[in-house]
């Protein structure tokens, strides 16, 4: 009877042990043990059991220890093998268990060994330590020494507890984190934390990238990328199951070198429509966009969001000819900023990073108020509405069959983006006059001279071109 | 006769700098130009190029056994001024795989999650490795 009650209470135990095996002390820190000054060794002369043992760096003036993650109740008898690598200096070398409680942050040493002398420095020890604390702990297994080259070895450590350290969350205790708004997401980790439909900020750009366009096309203009300049910033905001929720787009526009009435857009490359539940923060002045009930472009096949429909009306320029902010010695206007809020359905699948990202996003202009006129990055898809009949005429050598859009027959192209902010060209002086690493950029098919647009050290612009 | 024969002439020099001239234009080639161009109408960029400063990379990052299973943590990747490219929930356990757009110059990527912190380099547009942290040497 006694041992069907001794077996059941086996059963019933529960208990956090580590035996080095796993030959990986990455693994088992990342499980929330650490090994300050503590390796692993698989040398025979040094292994106490199995095919992995622990052992400390040198004896020599420091601590060296195995700490276990936090504990719950660790209640029983700890187990575990010690012994030393050699039996130099053994009688300097102690070895010690000790607890802390997480709660009053008091030490309590359990055992301390200081029996090794050099004829049994060698020789393992079964220890077996009694403990019976409620609450949170660690326990370290540690040895000092003072001086000599003998080391620690420590194997098969079984402690009679509950696993209670959270190896996802920084191995902080279990349960111990606020989440106040309940959504899995502790507080310290959370964007959002008063908000169980949102978590993370999840910037498109780290920093605001610039996008400079040249607006005569199908026709060639004159290389000076000002005719429309814009940058932009988009944060894709998570919730807990990694689904876009929301999104917020700030666009600023800076600069327009041109007379045209030009209109900005985006479409995100095969994502329906129907997955955006609204948006809000558009300037809408003109009856360029036809606009579905959540915001959206109607007829079109992939999801579009137009930001503004006409340039000089958004900021503000009431003057005749052209030329807003790209003549240092005209007048210049502030900048504009619009910042549109998109709300994403997160229902099933939802919608991923992947699916708003980078790589899908495809900004773009409609040139004045001609909607099908409309012109992307090169090699960027057009939208449903664009008229493919100019593709192919003037100076355009689109190919769409092959999947070649908005290209010269030098492979030029009408928009350059950045990945960050860039000041943009004074009227009439081509990017290639004021960032004068562009070329050498191009011609090294872009292997050279990656930073052409970001480095102002000597020779990478000529300021002079430059707004 | 005479008339015929320096119409003749004429003929093969005016055919022998035409097909000069031909020769001439088919060596010169989008890619090759052995002269820097100065500005944009001398330039002729490679038909591949697409002018992007951004690139798409992948990052792969091998999960590991667990001794709470159940458990999901935040894990942030950012670059080398550390900021933030991506934030989200996974569990340790599962590989993280996930796309982003990062520009071209960007050598390598920061990850954090749980005890891990550490940098990773971008190989060819792919970040490999494991969600593990790296402990120090002990000598």
């Amino acid at each position: 009877m006694a041992m069907v009650i001794g077996l059941v209470a086996d059963l019933n135990a529960q208990t956090v042990s580590l035996n080095m095996e796993s030959g990986n002390r990455s693994i088992d820190a990342a499980n929330c043990w650490s090994f300050p000054s503590v390796s692993y060794t698989n040398t025979s002369s040094s292994v106490i059991s199995g095919s992995y043992t622990a052992q400390t760096g040198q004896l020599s003036g420091s601590t060296h220890s195995v700490i276990s993650p936090w504990l719950l109740n660790p209640s029983g008898t700890i187990t575990f093998k010690h012994r030393l690598s050699t039996n130099n200096s053994a009688t300097d070398r102690k070895m010690r268990v000790i607890s802390y409680d997480y709660n009053t942050m008091q030490y309590d040493t359990l055992y301390t060994y200081a029996n090794y002398t050099s004829a049994n420095a060698t020789t393992a020890v079964s220890a077996s330590v009694s403990i019976n604390k409620s609450g949170v702990f660690k326990l370290f297994f540690s040895f000092t020494g003072t001086s000599g080259n003998s080391r620690g070895l420590i194997d098969d450590i079984i402690i009679p507890a509950t696993y209670n350290s959270s190896p996802a969350n920084g191995c902080i205790p279990a349960n111990t984190a606020t989440d106040t708004d309940g959504d899995g997401v502790i507080d310290s980790q959370d964007d959002y934390p008063n908000d169980a439909t949102l978590a993370f900020n999840n910037y498109m750009n780290a920093n605001y990238s610039s996008l400079m366009f040249e607006d005569l096309w199908p026709g060639k203009g004159d290389y000076d990328f000002n005719d429309l300049v814009v940058n932009y910033r988009v944060n894709r905001i998570t919730n807990a199951s990694n689904k876009i929720a929301k999104a917020q787009m700030v666009v600023v526009l800076r600069a327009i070198g041109a007379s045209y009435k030009n209109g900005f857009a985006f479409q995100i490359n095969n994502l329906s429509p129907s997955k955006i539940i609204s948006i809000s923060g558009q300037k809408l002045n003109e009856s360029l966009y036809t606009l579905s009930s959540n915001g959206t472009e109607a007829s079109q096949t992939y999801a579009v969001i137009p930001v503004f429909d006409n340039a000089l009306k958004t900021i503000g320029y009431t003057g005749g000819g052209s030329g807003v902010n790209v003549e240092t010695n005209g007048g210049s206007i502030a900048y504009d900023s619009t910042t549109l809020t998109i709300n994403f359905d997160v229902s099933g699948t939802g919608v991923s990073l992947s699916a708003f990202g980078g790589s899908t996003f495809n900004p773009f202009i409609v040139i004045n108020q001609t909607r099908g006129r409309e012109l992307h990055k090169a090699n960027d898809i057009p939208t449903s509405l664009v008229n493919n009949a100019l593709f192919g005429t003037v100076q355009d050598r689109s190919n769409p069959s092959q999947g070649v859009y908005y290209k010269t027959a030098n492979n030029h192209p009408w928009v350059i983006e950045t990945s960050s902010s860039i000041a943009y060209m004074k009227e009439k002086n081509q990017l290639t006059a004021g960032y004068l690493k562009l070329i050498d950029w191009v011609i090294s098919g872009g292997t050279s001279y990656t930073d052409w647009y970001s480095n102002t050290s000597s020779g990478y612009r000529d300021a002079s071109k430059i707004y | 006769m005479k008339a015929t024969s320096t119409s003749f002439l004429a003929f093969v020099f005016i055919l022998g700098i035409s097909l000069s001239s031909c020769k001439r234009d088919v060596e010169v080639t989008p890619n090759t130009q052995s002269v820097r161009p100065a500005n944009f109408e001398e330039l002729d960029a490679p038909s591949s190029f697409d002018w992007e400063t951004n690139k798409s990379i992948l990052i792969s990052l091998t999960g590991y056994a667990t001794s709470a299973p159940n458990e999901q943590g935040v894990i942030t990747i950012m670059d080398e001024n550390e900021n933030v490219l991506y934030r989200g929930f996974h569990s340790p356990q599962l590989t993280f795989e996930q796309e982003l757009l990062v520009p071209q110059a960007l050598k390598t990527v920061r990850v954090k999650f749980g005890v891990t912190d550490k940098l990773i380099q971008i190989n060819t547009n792919t970040v490999s490795g494991t969600l593990l942290p790296v402990l120090p040497d002990v000598n």
